[in-house]
């Protein structure tokens, strides 16, 4: 019984007197009191309820995730992800709203990286997302998210291209676990695992976001690489932060292994934001040049929103200038012109799509009625 | 890890076992979203203008 005795020592509890006052006007900042159990459980079980009452009563929302810490200029304003070039022709079809479904076939010439048809289709309800989109060679690009509860959500992407003459088939897969707390957000992702080359190999990348005030986010992130055939883990750790201001926000990424990331968002009018977005590199790079490499990209764009269009334009210190006009010319019928230009490497991209909606008439008239499910994306 | 240690034959019936799902997974998770969309759509889309760009 000897060692048994450290146990039953009192642990220190924070006297109730210290704490600040609790806000009754929040429900939810106090908690149910529940049966005592007699011993150590109530005081740790106190200290711990304090401490969440005390985390409630700072009224901090989620901060959202450190992967989209600067999504407001790099998903909204830049158009990193929208550029093409070529002409494009896409057609989507909703079937239905509730559940959501919808196929799209899209048509695309004179692009090396998009193939010349691919064919897309989504069922969606409120806590499924099945999304598949096959290329015409063969390549699936999958997505399964699954909400398990209202905070926890499950997402999945597989990745697969056929055995063809260009090369081997290859398969990737990532899976993904998301918790979107109050006031935190938490993710596990891992990347091609595999217990079959001895050992769990694969990428394993853990995150972590919490607000510390009403406008900073605090996190870090940290990426595992194992790669099979006895070679070493390798190991990355970023920090992150986020400040949010009344109209603008600005953001940094840290790279341990030698990187700084910097972004600021405002938004001047109610119809025009604007970023800037700063990457710098220290080292890293290719270890065959000698020494580290240090080099650094700024970039500066613009989103204006008119009524019935959007425009984007970006230019950055490398030399490259790029637009992006969107515009609806009849509600089902959008057309998007992407243009860039590279100075520093002579070269030009333009680009052409027209996207025509097609809905039947009842799906129209259900739009009004019937409320469109949200699902995990 | 020792309980990771597999031997030969069991990771060969594993590789196997992903090689069949991968295929599956290749060739049957399109239909399967146009069936799951197909059957449970409401109103119950026709089957020509589900797979044919041109129908309306």
């Amino acid at each position: 019984m000897a060692a048994a005795t450290p146990l039953e020592q009192p642990v220190p509890v924070v006297p109730a007197g210290a704490l600040p006052p609790i806000d009754v006007t929040k429900p939810g900042s106090i908690s149910q009191p529940t049966p005592r159990t007699g011993g150590i459980f109530d005081s740790v079980l106190d200290t711990y309820r304090s401490f969440q009452d005390r985390r409630a009563a700072l009224g901090l929302s989620n901060p959202g995730t450190v992967d989209n810490i600067a999504a407001e200029v790099q998903r909204n304003v830049f158009l990193t992800n929208q550029t093409f070039s070529g002409l494009r022709a896409e057609l989507n079809k909703s079937f239905s709203i509730a559940p959501l479904f919808q196929i799209s076939h899209a048509f695309s010439a004179g692009s090396q990286m998009l193939s010349p048809y691919t064919f897309l289709g989504l069922y969606g309800t409120n806590n499924t997302l099945c999304q598949a989109q096959l290329d015409s060679d063969l390549s699936l690009s999958g997505r399964f998210n699954q909400r398990i509860t209202d905070r926890l959500s499950f997402k999945s992407q597989i990745q697969i291209q056929p055995s063809s003459m260009a090369g081997p088939g290859a398969a990737q897969v990532s899976l993904e676990q998301d918790y979107t707390g109050a006031d935190f957000s938490a993710s596990i992702k891992s990347i091609n695992p595999s217990i079959l080359e001895g050992g769990l190999t694969g990428m394993f990348i853990g995150s972590y976001l919490q607000a510390v005030t009403p406008r900073l986010a605090l996190g870090l992130e940290g990426v595992l690489q194992k790669p099979g055939g006895g070679m070493g883990p390798e190991a990355a750790l970023s920090y992150a932060g986020k400040y949010k201001g009344d109209d603008w926000i600005a953001s940094l990424q840290l790279l341990t292994q030698g990187g700084l990331q910097g972004s600021y968002w405002r938004r001047l009018t109610d119809k025009v934001e604007t970023g800037v977005d700063v990457n710098l590199q220290f080292a890293g790079g290719n270890p065959m040049m000698g020494g580290p490499k240090r080099e650094g990209v700024a970039t500066l764009g613009a989103k204006y929103e008119f009524s019935r269009s959007i425009f984007r334009a970006q230019v950055d210190s490398q030399g490259k200038i790029g637009c992006l006009l969107e515009k609806v010319v009849a509600p089902p019928v959008r057309m998007t012109f992407a243009g860039e230009m590279d100075h520093a490497k002579n070269a030009a991209k333009l680009g052409l799509a027209v996207s025509i909606e097609a809905s039947g008439e009842e799906l129209m008239e259900q739009q009004d009625k019937v409320l469109p499910p949200t699902p995990p994306f | 890890m020792a309980w990771l240690q597999f031997s030969e034959e069991t990771k060969e019936r594993i590789a196997r076992v992903i090689g069949f799902a991968q295929v599956g997974v290749h060739y049957g998770y399109l239909p399967l979203i146009i069936y799951l969309g197909y059957t449970r759509s409401n109103p119950r889309p026709s089957l020509i203008r589900l797979f044919s760009p041109l129908a309306q």
